[in-house]
């Protein structure tokens, strides 16, 4: 005896009737458990330049008068903490990547109830976590699904240069004024190495979270001051690249630097 | 380390889902039901995992795969995957299998531009190696499938492939007393449906593991490779163009970019635009995300075994793994969505004759003998 259906039948209609009462009363059922919900945290991280929101491949005009466009932007955040009054802090998570043209911009925890200070992280791969110094570090220790597994780290691993990129920084720009689609020469900024790891630093905010309540951290990241700070430039006439090179590591300090002081909280 | 955790709760999400969910059954109840199932209307009951537990293998130095939890590993329904997969009724005219576009000795691929299907007719794109699929995070070359068994559901049904309806797969698999035997083995009853075939050959997609190439024993044991393949493995590992034009040049390949830098999987899971053409006649990943930035877009795909899979490209342009680096040499064709990590266009990388022979030697130091010639992967039937 066998039998057979394809996926793509339906139920029967009494079935399909329980189906939707079922929902309902899970629905309600669900509501009842409400009595401990957890509360969260989110964290959402959008490009900006100019003051206004950033969108991937447009034209804008940089602080040189290039024209440029931004086509991918990754980056590590480590340490992020919940600081409480008084000084003590919350580890609320060691590592996590953020992708802003795959759309991976928010981050999401559940976090206890209380009153909070603010907020702090740091940016790029710490040094106990990014196995440069180590010779037996294997990347395979961290499993699929892990922001710094093989899988799941959208190729920002250089196991024999840097060990993980920070902050992965692409686009194209013209030297000339152009007001083509096409932007005919790449940049292309990839900081790594301890040496380039920075403190984002704290993000000061009240908040009493409740229980159950939904508490938002929303960052701007600064593409302006990618470019430029009061204290490091870069000139995309000068140099359009950076992959963590010892010999272009003035560049590299540069970047770094000017990344760390690119989030801003909203 | 605290992780997102799902609550139950009376959201407005949960309640749109709801609606969403009622009102699909509801419109589906007021159509006129087709006769598709031959008995009690209800889907094989899911009970994967009933069989004796299969311990997936995998080198040291790859990282721990995403396993489906409803579709765990077992010796019995790895047996019935590959025979399904070797499995030519599984086409309308009985004329090819799986197996058939993607056979060991081409890594399971095959090595021509565009794969011919049932009747004849050219496939669309060139067939993918199925090569550590249990570590793949999004398939086809357009990344259109999000899980290897999303992705088995189409080849059958697709009229220049396979050309055979699931309900008829299901009933041609379903009245073969062999099969029914195994289906019993692997998922508790010899019920058969979409979901178990493509269940049963996704576990044994999965267990074809590549990682004792040349290049392993070397790099992750006590051999050596030789002078040339070392030489190709600095190049893949350097950057393109010459230090006196661009700052940080080593007049390298670049390839480690895209086919990533861990020097495991050989893939970065990403899509990219490597500058084929100027104007597409395949809009690649766009045509799954919708955006214009997609355009040209194509899954990067893993190196291991590579040697084996010629042609090359996503339509099979390029005759030999010569070519494809030659085309990377030139810089590519500028376009709109052209990678940025193109950085050459009209430049080229700088690599020298005896540079592109020395990353090809590289490549083939990829080629993993027993993974093509693995008794467990071969055709049953």
């Amino acid at each position: 005896m066998y039998r057979y259906c394809v996926k793509t039948k339906r139920l029967p209609l009494m079935k399909r009737v329980f189906f939707i009462a079922l929902i309902a009363v899970m629905a309600i059922s669900c509501n009842d458990d409400e009595s401990n919900p957890d509360s969260k945290l989110f964290m959402t991280f959008d490009p900006r330049f100019n003051g206004e929101d950033l969108q991937l491949g447009n034209a804008y005009t940089n602080i040189h008068d290039y024209p440029f466009n931004v086509l991918d932007v990754k980056f590590y955040i480590s340490n992020i903490r919940l600081h409480k009054p008084g000084g003590d802090f919350l580890e609320i998570s060691d590592i996590e990547l953020i992708r802003i043209q795959e759309l991976q911009r928010s981050l999401e925890f559940v976090v206890p109830t209380g009153n909070y200070t603010g907020l702090s992280y740091d940016l790029g791969v710490p040094p106990s976590m990014n196995g440069i110094n180590d010779p037996d570090f294997l990347i395979s220790q961290y499993p699929s699904g892990h922001p710094l597994s093989e899988v799941t780290s959208a190729g920002m691993y250089w196991q024999w240069a840097s060990g993980y990129r920070f902050f992965s920084f692409d686009g194209r720009f013209d030297l000339e004024p152009n007001t083509d689609d096409f932007l005919p020469s790449p940049f292309s900024f990839h900081t790594g190495t301890d040496t380039l790891f920075r403190e984002v630093g704290f993000f000061q905010k009240s908040v009493d979270i409740k229980p159950g309540e939904t508490i938002l951290f929303s960052f701007a990241v600064d593409v302006d001051s990618i470019f430029a700070t009061a204290a490091d430039t870069i000139n995309l006439a000068e140099v359009t690249s950076f992959h963590g090179s010892e010999t272009q590591i003035e560049t590299g300090i540069k970047l770094a630097n000017n990344m760390s002081k690119a989030f801003v909280l909203k | 380390m605290i992780r997102v955790l799902r609550t139950c709760g009376f959201s407005s999400r949960l309640f749109s889902t709801t609606l969403f969910v009622s009102l699909l059954l509801l419109w589906a109840s007021c159509k006129k039901d087709e006769p598709v199932c031959d008995e009690d209307n209800s889907l094989c009951e899911n009970v994967s995992g009933v069989g004796t537990p299969h311990e997936f293998e995998k080198p040291f130095f790859f990282p721990d795969p995403i396993i489906p939890s409803d579709n765990p590993f077992t010796e019995e329904g790895i047996e019935l995957g590959r025979h399904l997969f070797w499995e030519k009724d599984l086409s309308r005219n009985n004329a090819v299998s799986c197996g058939s576009c993607h056979f060991p000795s081409a890594s399971f691929s095959d090595n021509v531009p565009l794969s011919v299907g049932l009747y004849g007719d050219m496939t669309r794109r060139n067939s993918m190696a199925l090569v550590n699929m249990a570590w793949n995070t999004n398939f086809f070359w357009d990344g259109r499938a999000r899980t290897l068994e999303e992705q088995l559901l189409e080849p059958i049904e697709n009229p220049i492939e396979m050309d055979l309806s699931w309900k008829e797969a299901v009933e041609r698999i379903g009245s073969d007393s062999i099969y029914q035997e195994m289906f019993s083995a692997a998922f508790g009853t010899p019920c058969v449906d979409s979901v178990r075939i493509t269940y049963a050959m996704a576990q044994f997609i999965r267990t074809m593991v590549s990682g004792n190439s040349d290049f392993d024993r070397a790099q992750y044991g006590p051999e050596q490779l030789n002078i040339n393949e070392q030489n190709g493995l600095f190049l893949f590992l350097a950057e393109g163009g010459d230090p006196n034009v661009f700052p940080g040049g080593q007049n390298g390949g670049d390839c480690f970019h895209c086919h990533g830098g861990a020097l495991v999987l050989f893939t970065d899971q990403q899509f990219h635009n490597n500058g084929l053409d100027t104007v597409f006649t395949d809009l690649g990943r766009a045509e799954v995300n919708g955006s214009p930035f997609s355009e040209g877009q194509f899954k990067t795909p893993t190196l291991r075994n590579i040697a084996l899979s010629a042609p090359y490209m996503h339509d099979g342009r390029f005759e030999t793994l010569e070519e494809v680096i030659e085309h990377y040499n030139t810089g590519g064709h500028p376009s709109l969505t052209i990678d940025p990590l193109m950085k050459f266009q009209g430049v080229g990388l700088g690599l020298s004759e005896q540079d592109v022979d020395d990353l090809v030697a590289f490549l083939e130091t990829l080629t993993d003998e027993d993974f093509i010639n693995n008794p467990d992967f071969q055709d049953p039937h």
